[in-house]
């Protein structure tokens, strides 16, 4: 997962990177919560993992804000020192879905993360096969068709459909979209993003005429909706945020 | 080799890189603890303590963790002088240990 980390305390933001990065995760780490909102104008995540205190604007503030103005039901995990109930059920109240105290134990971390995860993708479809429409995507054979024929696509131009499928009406960064289906260590620009969406728009006919808009969304990245979904924001040229 | 008077704290390899650092930073904590109670800032001193107490278990001393819970706990209660002593427990604490990594 692509992991968004507020924690200010150097020691304790190596300590988690290590963790996350060892069991796959892709973790970006900002130390100032306004940092990190000023990111999400052109960034997503799959996790947010907020510590409470945190010098410019506290970590429950920062929940409140993203629960306020992105769209996405994106799951935040909590991890912080404080151990009174009154701050857990404050969190837990305020959209957190999970809250851990300091100091974390790696395994429990961990677990905590693919629990999330795990809940997360069980909103989207994560079956053997992807069904959208006329297209339908064999994750076991890796085949993709389109009214039942089959479309002819390289390996990452298949990776990249099933990101974008099983992130329907999300909007998602350049960036989240290159860690995800490029990794974590690919030198890569996000102009390569661009390049694949463009043939995978093309090849999969995701354009209105076939009942599918892929928008690309500026400074920001693309969204995958059906059109039906697409005509109740067709004005919408801005991520979906509420009120930002 | 193991100094004599050292106390030996067991810590994951995979930590190693990390430790030397994270310890440093831990006596430059001490030294600040110290200072902040001799000017009776109370904030400061907390938020180190508090600082401490999440981090320390992680690293695996969790010796750490209940010290940073003491000095929290002495910032909220404004004792000056508990704080200045822990500090001292802290700087010999950290003076003392010595890592093995398993």
């Amino acid at each position: 997962m692509r992991i968004a980390l507020l924690e200010d305390d150097h020691a304790q933001a190596d300590l988690v990177r290590l963790w996350l990065s060892g069991a796959g995760h892709a973790v970006h780490t900002y130390s100032r919560s306004r940092d990190l909102l000023r990111t999400l104008a052109r960034e997503s995540f799959d996790l947010y993992m907020l510590d409470w205190e945190v010098p410019d604007m506290s970590g429950i503030e920062v929940l409140g804000w993203l629960r306020r103005n992105i769209a996405e039901p994106m799951p935040v995990l909590f991890a912080t020192a404080r151990d009174a109930e009154e701050d857990v059920v404050a969190a837990l109240t305020g959209g957190a879905d999970d809250y851990v105290v300091k100091p974390l134990r790696r395994q429990e971390l961990l677990a905590r993360v693919d629990a999330l995860g795990r809940r997360a993708r069980a909103a989207t479809p994560h079956a053997e096969r992807l069904e959208a429409g006329a297209i339908v995507i064999d994750l076991g054979r890796r085949v993709v068709t389109r009214n039942g024929e089959p479309v002819d696509l390289t390996q990452k131009d298949f990776d990249l459909a099933v990101f974008l499928f099983r992130n329907v009406g999300q909007l998602v960064s350049r960036g989240h979209i290159l860690e995800s289906v490029w990794g974590r260590s690919a030198d890569l620009n996000t102009r390569t993003v661009d390049t694949h969406i463009s043939r995978l728009r093309s090849k999969l006919g995701l354009t209105p005429e076939h009942g599918w808009r892929l928008s690309a969304i500026y400074q920001h990245g693309y969204r995958l909706e059906p059109l039906a979904a697409a005509a109740t924001s067709a004005n919408d040229s801005e991520p979906p945020r509420k009120n930002a | 080799m193991t100094s004599p008077g050292a106390l030996v704290v067991e810590v994951d390899a995979e930590l190693a890189a990390l430790v030397p650092g994270f310890l440093e930073r831990r006596r430059a904590d001490a030294v600040a603890i110290r200072a902040a109670a001799a000017a009776d800032d109370f904030e400061t001193a907390r938020s180190l303590g508090h600082q401490l107490k999440g981090a320390g278990g992680g690293y695996g001393f969790p010796e750490l963790t209940r010290l940073g819970a003491e000095i929290e706990e002495a910032a909220k209660s404004h004792s000056a002088a508990r704080l200045a002593g822990l500090a001292g427990t802290l700087s010999a604490y950290l003076d003392s240990l010595q890592v093995k990594y398993i």
